[in-house]
């Protein structure tokens, strides 16, 4: 192969002189010095030229007609905007005195008539390599912007990730609402919320010291435990302990994390409040009454691991009854005056409030939304100082002990369309994202073997419509996964639905699934009659294996429960 | 391939080695691998190396069975793990076929 070199195209020189003798010397001299010339014979071609043209550097005669140099120089001064073009005036002696015209037009340099040879080429030479390291440096610059916009994107993605304040897929209700604001774009201050198993929600507001990116990547290990452990049915206690030991892990001295863990149980009214180094969180009665509950711990991540006990403190509410948990950074909102919103302030904010006559499922009308905007009125035209967050959580009614299957657990839900049935069996990773949830790793094969019998069932008979019947003789059950494989290459409509919810409130973690497909369905009753020969084992392993099975719909739904019992 | 075979001239003995989930991915691995082998007195399906077994592999099995003169040769289960033992039981297959865990 033969390697050539890069070919250096030349420099593109535009020439404006309305005076053909200089034009025909300009060229001459250029063409000699390796430059390409590009000839007009005044301002407006001048103009006209360089929008055509693009040269890398003009040579310009002052006085044209129709348009003078130093007009069109203007002209294309503007046009290139940022890009450096360098620009020469060449100018009569008797010009002298318009020089600073030439300058002011944004000419780079001049040069009087007759222009010698040497000095010329020698400054067009030097613009030129001006003009590169302008571009040059342009480049850099915009990718330095680029580079920085980038990170300041991804700093933002991962602080809304980090951030998730309430898991909206789990919490989604009315009455719990919150309200923070940030004092940079990397907030310490935390709000979660997530229902634990048995209907209990578990709540934390958190608040790192110091505050931007130290106190945002301290909060969130925090985030990240909470939301794991909240789910799997850990209670306060265990969630703090957990995240006080890895922030006293990972974390240097003199950096910690103060938090109230609020866990509610939504069937009793118990209410277990874990106060470390937090405000005092308060409990609007119904009767208008506050009570408090002051901090007793100190912040996470201060005290030695063997030291550290969590001690949460029991009290009972009953609905309708408000609890606010928040951060300092609400009583020491400031105002343009330099006072803080204060404490006292708060809690007449608080109880001055109208508690609204029921509940129900409306909006609860807004104690927050006022004290919101009454934080606002107060801090007026000043910056936030500290982060500010605050959760409310209206206590609704109760439930009473809920059937586990009532209560809500954790949620996996897929839908799948006729594309992603086409390449993809979802099971063995949903087995072993339903076994890490629950901790029940032992039993992933078994989750695995009764959804892939569902699966599979929804998928051959309710999408593919292969008959049952063809597993009668081997020859008959190669042909049916003949078929099968045909059929789902084929596939151009249908989809099946997945709907797993999680318990963990006992010894063992427990599964709802149900399976769901587009397919017609089919008579469970008439189907339990066939004998199975080769096939129709599948939905004898899944009755053997779960506590409960049941066809709902036209029978093209099936829920299963499955408890992670050891037999 | 997903199964590996050996035969034994001597007892006349076909090892049928399971190296994956035993699922209707592997059937015609399975079926190619019994069907092209001489026909032996006994079958050995080794499941040491198998971690997973649903019903379409258990229709497998009977296939084999039946391939094997349905009964008149014996078939050996070998070394199944406890989820697989599970739900062979379950399937009454310790019935249908010799079962050594």
């Amino acid at each position: 192969m033969i390697v050539q070199p890069p070919r250096i195209s030349p420099a593109r020189i535009l020439v404006a002189d309305d005076d053909a003798t200089g034009r025909a010397q300009l060229k001459g001299m250029l063409k000699a010095e390796g430059f390409e010339p590009i000839l007009v014979q005044d301002g407006v071609e001048a103009v006209d030229m360089f929008h055509r043209e693009h040269p890398d550097l003009v040579l310009m005669d002052a006085r044209m007609p129709r348009m003078t140099g130093w007009d069109a120089a203007r002209l294309i001064k503007a046009q290139a905007g940022e890009h450096f073009v360098p620009i020469i005036f060449i100018t009569g002696v008797e010009d002298e005195a318009l020089l600073v015209h030439c300058i002011e037009a944004g000419g780079d340099d001049f040069l009087t008539k007759p222009w010698s040879r040497p000095i010329l080429t020698a400054k067009i030479t030097a613009l030129l390599r001006m003009g590169r390291l302008y571009d040059k440096m342009k480049s850099q610059r915009d990718d330095s912007f680029s580079t920085q916009r980038k990170i300041r994107q991804e700093v933002e993605m991962a602080e809304r990730i980090a951030a998730r304040s309430l898991d909206e897929d789990t919490i989604n209700v009315p009455w719990i609402r919150h309200h923070s604001v940030p004092a940079a774009i990397f907030s310490g201050d935390r709000v979660l919320a997530a229902r634990g198993p048995g209907g209990r929600l578990v709540a934390m507001v958190g608040d790192a010291s110091g505050h931007s990116i130290s106190a945002a990547h301290c909060a969130m290990p925090a985030t990240e435990l909470f939301l794991r452990m909240v789910p799997q049915g850990f209670d306060l206690h265990d969630v703090a302990r957990a995240i006080h030991n890895r922030l006293k892990e990972i974390l240097p001295p003199g950096i910690f994390f103060a938090a109230v863990l609020l866990s509610l149980d939504l069937a009793t009214g118990q209410l277990k409040v874990l106060n470390a180094g937090m405000p005092d969180v308060l409990i609007l009665r119904r009767s208008g009454r506050l009570d408090h509950v002051a901090s007793d711990h100190l912040p996470l991540g201060i005290l030695p691991l063997s030291e550290f006990e969590a001690r949460p403190t029991t009290l009972t509410v009953d609905p309708e009854d408000r609890i606010y948990a928040y951060s300092d950074g609400v009583i020491e909102t400031r105002n343009p005056d330099g006072g803080d919103f204060g404490q006292d302030r708060l809690e007449a904010e608080l109880s001055g409030a109208e508690i609204p006559e029921a509940l129900h499922a409306h909006r609860p009308t807004g104690v927050l939304e006022r004290l919101v905007r009454t934080l606002r009125t107060f801090r007026g035209r000043a910056e936030p100082t500290d982060d500010t967050s605050i959760i409310e959580v209206t206590v609704p009614p109760r439930t009473g002990r809920p059937s586990p299957e009532g209560s809500a657990g954790f949620r996996i839900s897929m839908e799948l369309k006729h594309d992603t049935l086409r390449n993809h069996d979802p099971i063995p990773a949903l087995a072993g994202q339903i076994v890490n949830h629950l901790g029940e790793y032992q039993h992933q094969e078994r989750i695995r073997l009764i959804l892939t019998e569902l699966y599979n069932n929804a998928l051959e008979h309710g999408l593919l419509r292969l008959e049952p019947s063809l597993k009668r003789t081997p020859e008959g059950y190669s042909t049916y996964y003949g078929e099968r494989h045909k059929r789902l290459a084929a596939l151009s409509q249908g989809w099946i639905s997945i709907d797993v919810i999680l318990y963990r409130d006992r010894e063992a973690g427990q599964v709802v699934a149900r399976v769901e497909d587009s397919g017609p369905g089919f008579d469970p009753e008439r189907a339990a009659k066939i004998t199975p020969s080769f096939g129709g084992r599948g939905i004898m392993l899944v009755r053997q294996f779960c506590d409960r099975v049941r066809y709902l719909g036209r029978g093209n739904r099936v829920e299963i429960v499955y408890t992670c019992d050891d037999g | 391939m997903a199964i590996s075979t050996t035969y034994d001239e001597a007892t006349r003995t076909l090892v049928l080695t399971v190296e994956q989930d035993f699922t209707f991915l592997v059937l015609s691995d399975f079926q190619s691998a019994y069907q092209s082998a001489p026909l032996a007195d006994a079958y050995i399906v080794d499941f040491s190396q198998a971690s997973f077994i649903d019903s379409s592999g258990l229709g497998m099995l009977l296939m084999l069975r039946e391939h094997a003169g349905d009964g008149s040769a014996d078939i050996t289960l070998q070394g199944p793990n406890e989820e697989i033992l599970r739900v062979l039981r379950i399937a009454n297959f310790d019935k249908l076929f010799t079962i050594r865990p």
